[in-house]
């Protein structure tokens, strides 16, 4: 029966084939291999029209029926050279064999007049964005799609991500401190702006980490090139303030890049409530204070919520210098000097209205503030950025000097006089060295800040001299075993913190108001992490040991040894159900500015009063998490558990004594669980 | 504590019937060509990106791989960029800079597997990770090979079909011999350049590469599960409006059937 049937199919099909000629297949490579999706076409050789046409299988075979035999039959696919075969010959499976070409197809992105894209990095025209009132970079960056520019501090964002870098051709000339640039590098001196996606400007991590980072090059145009270019704009106006009435901003720049040596020079100065120094502070990277609470203070009015423009009376000149000197391909020198000098006035008046049963208690406190800063800053910094070493020192000062007159009236009468000056000296060694598909770095951070500072209230006189040493040297270096990730860092670290103070014409009865204090720590460190990934768990084991050794001048050292864990395990069980869990303990460093055993005068109210003892705050946190989801069902759980366990050993106290208050603590735990 | 046992232990069971699929990001093979749509829905706009290698092509939405590439980071700074523009997005309606790309299919990664002959689509729908398989649909095509239309640059040819519920126009080249095109489409003797179906989307070619562009890629970041289900059952729920909390604006889907 069956071979009867398959009789009949055959017979159709050859009554079928008459009119139709069935061709077969197969299509491979030079190898032999099956080609997929071979687009194979049926032409009339006449009018070079398609008849018929079909693609390969993943057996690279086809089937194809074509009308009569006045056709040819084309064979193409990308990448691979286009075969025609002339004579049809339907008898036989044809075997064809297409040669690999890589001639490839005409690219092409239209709309490209305003962005063009080569591979990461997108290029815009600053032409095509800007407009005759545009003036400076920033106002051109903040119309292109993807950019924000913030007109204050001159920070790019792309993206919604602040920039990690920004190049002026190609050369790294102003650091974090580019703000500059954005505001006063003028629009008409700049042909295009590259945005380069996951840059890494360490070229010894290219093939270790994927960085979402974006980096700016600015590209100037030829004629902005290689001689010095200078803007300057300004105005003048009259207030009627009857202590400031002339009014003036002003701003100039000059600039030179030549392809090895570039040279940026800026000078600003108004009195319109522009704040110039904000330019002037690094984008890039958060700067580290060492200085805990300044130990005297005199609070300068609190601005209302209006803009500054309109509560910030100033007179503010800002001269900065940038210079760039490439030594080769891979390393090069900048020196970089801002000077900024400030003078600030405000004003203020607060009444405070008690409502007591008899008389309303009506306090009355107003404030005249001025204020003189001068800071100059100069870093020097040397880079060299080779493809199996990275090394980076920058050596810096920062040297401020500050006056501040506050003269307090109505329910308190009191003239106050501040001195705060803070010198500051840092050194930042940063080394990278890969070791085949290994990377150890090393860093080295030591720093002194010395701060003589001296405040008077009315006759009262205090003297407070600070000064901070500090050294953190570590080593990192990581290891991947298949799916086990191990990282070590290795350091010591070291801190002396020095006090000298004394009060004048302060009443002995209060307690002591002479001192000469120490207090330092060092101590080594060992903080190994193993990661452990896979696609139903994610392990990550951060555990750091601690040996500690830390002495208060007068008493005794104190040497402990600390271990801090930290666990973290996610489970994927299924893809609707996902668990976590996660512990850590933390031993908090001791705040080194408490360590002192007289009075300070903060201000004509409040007395600093430091005190000693070596029990540090401690925490622990225990969490526990469940996700579960099934949209068929529309069932969402979402459940954490999480305890906190603190511990502080110190208390703060305030106590009133006549006319003071003073700030301390006392020895007695606080615990918290939440 | 008791009560904790008891909610893990239930949990675990209700989670015992599913089944498993997960892949962690990786290579699958080079590719020869990648090609970028415009594709633009009313007023929503999004860009999506065709990856042929010589086995397999995907077909994604580049704005979707930005997001999850960025919600998937260990660094909370990235993962706050994306909740900061849905905040802005929220904030100025009726600002079109601020709306963020949104399109039909805009959250299906498609993986055409021409050794296999099938499609797998990862998705997701209200949080759980789901993906179907299919064999590659055969679309009846009727070409005009008279129809003549130039897009991105490169010479085309009219083709129409009807494919799950909606009319297709679409635009193909012979000069690129790919047989493939956006989302599911294929099966012409070129490369599509352009589809579109009348009164709901367009898919326009704006971009074509064939050097220095990434390999074919699997994409699962932070190595989620997903679990397979039907594709009739995906999108039966999909379009249900009690998977959803209540006034949700359910998106239409590029196949209704």
């Amino acid at each position: 029966m069956k071979k009867l049937l398959l009789v009949f199919l055959l017979s159709v099909v050859a009554f079928v084939a008459d009119a139709q000629i069935k061709l077969s297949g197969i299509v491979t490579d030079d190898n032999g291999e099956p080609l997929y999706g071979v687009v194979v076409k049926a032409v009339d050789a006449a009018t070079n029209k398609m008849k018929a046409y079909a693609r390969t299988d993943a057996n690279g075979a086809f089937e194809l029926s074509v009308a009569d035999d006045k056709c040819v039959i084309d064979f193409s696919l990308l990448g691979f050279k286009k075969r025609r075969i002339e004579k049809i010959n339907a008898k036989e499976p044809l075997r064809i064999t297409l040669h690999e070409n890589a001639v490839g197809l005409k690219e092409v992105t239209v709309k490209a007049d305003k962005v063009r894209t080569h591979g990461d990095t997108l290029s815009y025209t600053v032409g095509a964005f800007a407009d005759k009132n545009d003036r400076s970079l920033g106002d051109v960056l903040a119309k292109i799609p993807g950019f924000e520019v913030n007109k204050q501090n001159g920070e790019i964002k792309y993206e919604g991500k602040a920039i990690s870098k920004f190049y002026v051709d190609g050369q790294d000339l102003l650091g974090g401190n580019y703000g500059v640039a954005t505001n006063s590098l003028p629009q008409t001196n700049v042909g295009a702006v590259q945005v380069m996606k996951h840059h890494q400007p360490i070229r010894v991590l290219e093939d270790f980490t994927f960085t979402d980072d974006a980096a700016v090059n600015i590209r100037m145009k030829e004629s902005a090139k290689s001689h010095w270019i200078t803007t300057y704009n300004g105005g003048l106006g009259v207030s009627g303030n009857q202590n400031n009435k002339g009014l003036w901003k002003f701003e100039g720049l000059a600039l030179r890049l030549k392809s090895d040596f570039q040279t940026m020079l800026t000078y600003k100065t108004n009195n319109i409530g522009t704040d110039i120094n904000k330019e002037t502070t690094n984008l890039l990277e958060a700067e580290t204070t060492l200085n805990g609470k300044d130990y005297i203070s005199s609070s300068a009015p609190s601005t209302p919520s209006l803009n500054e423009n309109r509560t910030l009376f100033n007179r503010s000149h800002a001269v900065t210098a940038n210079i760039m000197k490439r030594i080769n391909e891979m390393s090069q020198w900048n020196l970089q000097l801002i000077y900024n000098n400030n003078r600030e006035t405000a004003y203020g008046l607060r009444r405070t209205e008690y409502y007591l049963n008899g008389a309303n208690k009506i306090l009355e406190n107003g404030k005249n503030y001025l204020s003189y800063e001068n800071d100059l800053y100069a870093l020097l910094k040397y880079e060299r950025n080779g493809e199996r070493q990275y090394l980076k020192n920058s050596f810096s000062g920062d040297f401020l000097w500050c006056r501040q007159w506050l003269d307090e009236h109505g329910t308190n009468n009191h003239n106050q006089t501040a001195r705060k000056p803070v010198f500051d000296v840092k050194d930042n060694l940063y080394i990278i060295r890969r070791y085949g598909k290994k990377l150890i770095s090393f860093y080295s951070d030591n720093r002194i800040t010395s701060s003589p500072q001296n405040l008077a209230v009315d006759t009262l006189r205090q003297n407070v001299h600070e000064m901070r040493f500090s050294t953190d040297n570590y080593a990192v270096g990581g290891l991947k075993l298949g799916k086990i990730n191990m990282s070590l860092k290795v350091g010591v670290n070291a801190f002396i913190h020095k006090l000298r103070n004394e009060a004048l014409g302060m009443a002995d009865s209060l307690g002591l108001w002479t001192d000469e204090s120490k207090y330092g720590y060092s101590k080594g460190y060992v903080i190994p992490t193993f990661q452990y990934h896979t696609k139903d768990i994610d392990l990550q084991i951060n555990p750091s040991f601690e040996y500690l050794l830390e002495k208060f001048s007068g008493e005794k050292s104190n040497n402990e040894f600390a271990f801090m864990p930290d666990i973290r395990i996610r489970w994927y069980a299924t893809p609707r159900l996902r668990l976590s869990l996660g512990a850590s303990s933390v031993v908090e460093v001791l705040d080194a500015s408490r360590f002192y055993r007289s009075l300070i005068l903060q201000d004509f109210q409040y007395i600093n009063k430091g005190y000693g003892g070596y029990a540090h705050d401690k925490s622990k946190a225990v969490n526990f998490g469940i996700t579960y989801n099934d949209a068929m069902k529309a069932l969402h759980i979402i459940a954490n558990v999480s305890r906190d366990f603190s511990t502080s050993p110190f208390t703060p106290t305030r106590q009133f004594v006549g006319d003071y208050i003073i700030l301390s603590a006392v020895e007695q735990i606080a615990k918290t669980h939440s | 504590m008791k009560n904790l046992k008891l909610i893990v232990a239930v949990a675990l069971l209700m989670a015992g019937s599913a089944t498993m699929n997960a892949q962690t990001t990786h290579d699958i093979e080079p590719a020869v060509l990648e090609v970028k749509y415009d594709v633009r829905q009313g007023v929503n706009k999004d860009l999506y990106c065709l990856r042929c290698g010589k086995k397999v092509s995907e077909y994604f939405s580049l704005n979707r791989l930005r997001n999850d590439s960025l919600i998937a980071s260990a660094d909370p700074a990235l993962n706050m960029i994306v909740l900061n523009e849905m905040l802005e997005e929220a904030q100025h309606k009726n600002n079109p800079d601020k709306r963020r790309a949104a399109s039909p299919g805009n959250n299906e990664y498609l993986y055409t597997n021409l050794k296999e002959g099938k499609i797998s689509v990862y998705t997701s729908l209200m949080g759980t990770r789901y993906v179907t398989e299919e064999a590659i649909p055969i679309m009846e095509w009727s070409i005009m090979e008279d129809s003549a239309k130039n897009v991105c640059g490169y010479e085309c040819h009219k083709a129409t079909t009807n494919f799950r519920g909606r009319t297709w126009e679409v635009w193909y080249t012979d000069d690129v011999p790919v047989s493939a095109g956006p989302w599911k489409f294929g099966g012409l003797p070129g490369l599509i350049l352009q589809a579109t179906c009348k009164d709901f989307v367009e898919i326009k070619a704006c971009e074509l590469k064939n050097k220095g562009i990434s390999a074919v890629r699997f994409y699962n970041f932070d190595n989620k599960k997903y679990e397979l289900i039907e594709r009739e059952k995906l999108l039966k729920t999909r379009n249900n409006p009690n998977t959803y909390p209540s006034k949700t604006i359910i998106t239409p889907q590029m196949e209704l059937e």
